[in-house]
């Protein structure tokens, strides 16, 4: 039975290992839309923290938990922490609306459900990777209830090392 | 009688196949609010009110509770 276990346990392990590159390989060199159309790819993520948010305009939770991550992009400007987040909304005139409401300045980029999102098969909606700098994802977060993102936050901060020379790369990004 | 098991057997199949699983990232169609039975519930609740007091029906449409008579 305890072997069982350990070969259930080393089976969940890779599978989460095999997640986590799958993540960082879609991501890398992968070719956006900002919220008003201009093609944008998302490189220059080696030996960076990654943060990628799947959100739409129409689910309830992505639209409490926007905010907040753009009050984080904000506070971690000390950091080598690169926020992304991806709107699967099929009119992306719809993500810019909620975008302008919110008043966001985090980095925002349309892809829509049929690409990204099915290639990762999304369990959830909204979903967060803190992909770490040596390219595996660290933290999963599904929801926006407090407790995920009190967690996700802490993932953030440990995964993301304080950086020197350059306070905040994804600062000034698209949107 | 084989006609009769394979015609329910084909109903059956026909049945199933408009089952799907919507994975999260489709749902947008589904999220619209047009597609909610109540989408207007305010305005619902006023109309079962106005035809509850024009038929002396109350609890004719469905109520709450299991005869309790605490609702």
């Amino acid at each position: 039975m305890m072997r069982f276990s350990f070969a259930a346990l080393m089976v969940l392990s890779l599978a989460a290992g095999a997640r986590a590159d799958v993540v960082r390989e879609a991501i890398d060199g992968y070719s956006l839309h900002t919220l008003e159309g201009e093609s944008v790819t998302l490189d220059d993520l080696e030996g960076r923290t990654v943060v990628v948010n799947f959100w739409a305009e129409w689910c309830g939770p992505c639209r409490r938990e926007l905010p907040v991550l753009d009050a984080w992009n904000q506070e971690l400007v000390g950091r080598d922490v690169v926020f992304a987040a991806i709107s699967i909304d099929r009119d992306a005139k719809k993500a810019a609306r909620l975008a302008d409401r919110l008043d966001l300045s985090l980095p925002l980029y349309h892809d829509g459900p049929d690409d990204l999102a099915a290639t990762l098969d999304l369990p959830s909606l909204p979903i967060t990777y803190v992909v770490g700098p040596d390219g595996r994802t660290v933290f999963t977060s599904n929801g926006s209830d407090p407790e995920t993102m009190d967690a996700l936050h802490a993932a953030i901060i440990s995964a993301a090392p304080r950086s020197a020379s350059n306070p905040n790369p994804s600062r000034g990004a698209e949107r | 009688m084989i006609r009769r098991r394979s015609t329910l057997l084909l109903l059956v199949a026909i049945l199933l196949g408009g089952c799907a699983t919507v994975k999260p990232y489709e749902k947008e169609r589904l999220a619209d609010p047009i597609m909610a039975f109540d989408a207007e519930a305010e305005e619902d609740a006023r109309e079962l009110h106005w035809i509850e007091a024009r038929e002396g029906s109350t609890g004719g449409a469905g109520g709450a509770g299991g005869g309790c008579a605490c609702n």
